[in-house]
């Protein structure tokens, strides 16, 4: 009996183990470099770098602030997000995940985008000094 | 009366909390590369990842969104990679003949710019 029941207990490990592991990965969907829900690009001479990090989320069902319509774009709704959390027109670093556990729920984890003069770009036809 | 006004409130107040969900509705600007200064416009662009059905088996791996990103940036009526593209949409699309064969496409549009 008493064998029994550790076998029971031995099993039950054996299939919850890798059942959290499975509950704890997110699942990568895409990632950009850059994005905004606001600016459709930046000035000549402007870069963007990277500043802090931060984590927005989104579940179907929630009040959403990029629409009022009853169609809610994912990343529309992330990207606007991640700018009001940062106080930032553009973010960096982007990455949509489908949150662990949860088909309908939807993670940004993004860098606060800092606006500043571009790095001079070497003219056309110039020598590099990487051989 | 007051149950058929009930019924109608129900059924109105469960169709506004209906919400559906798409990957891209309309995202301002999406760069491919850190250097996104305005650029030279290179028209709409669309790019895809589909995955085939025959008989109930799939063909291929599950449709991704990457895939389609990286087939738009990379579109055939645009001379080199795009940097950045403006105003994205996703959809789908694809059709289903009789279960015999089908298809599902996920579909990024948007304006590209070099």
């Amino acid at each position: 009996m008493k064998k029994s029941r550790f076998s029971v207990h031995v099993f039950a490990m054996a299939a919850i183990i890798p059942l959290t592991a499975c509950l704890s990965d997110r699942d990568l969907i895409v990632s950009f470099p850059v994005a905004s829900m606001t600016q459709a690009s930046l000035p000549q001479g402007q870069a963007v770098t990277e500043g802090k990090e931060g984590n927005v989320k989104f579940c179907e069902g929630d009040k959403a602030i990029s629409t009022k319509e009853a169609t809610v774009g994912v990343l529309d709704e992330l990207i606007l997000r991640a700018e009001r959390q940062s106080k930032s027109k553009f973010i960096r670093d982007v990455q949509l995940f489908r949150s662990a556990g949860s088909a309908n729920c939807f993670e940004l984890d993004y860098k606060a985008g800092v606006l500043g003069a571009a790095n001079a770009r070497p003219a056309a036809g110039s020598k590099s000094d990487v051989n | 009366m007051l149950f058929r006004w009930t019924l109608l409130l129900s059924a109105a107040a469960l169709l506004s909390s209906c919400q559906s969900m798409m990957y891209a509705k309309n995202v301002k600007m999406i760069g491919f590369e850190d250097d996104i200064q305005a650029g030279k416009g290179a028209g709409p662009i669309r790019g895809e990842d589909c995955q085939w059905i025959v008989l109930g088996y799939e063909i291929g791996g599950r449709v991704k969104l990457d895939r389609a990103f990286q087939a738009a940036r990379s579109a055939s009526n645009v001379k080199g990679d795009l940097r950045y593209i403006n105003n994205v949409k996703t959809e789908w699309d694809g059709f289903n003949a009789g279960n015999i064969v089908a298809k599902n496409c996920l579909v990024v549009k948007a304006m590209g710019y070099r």
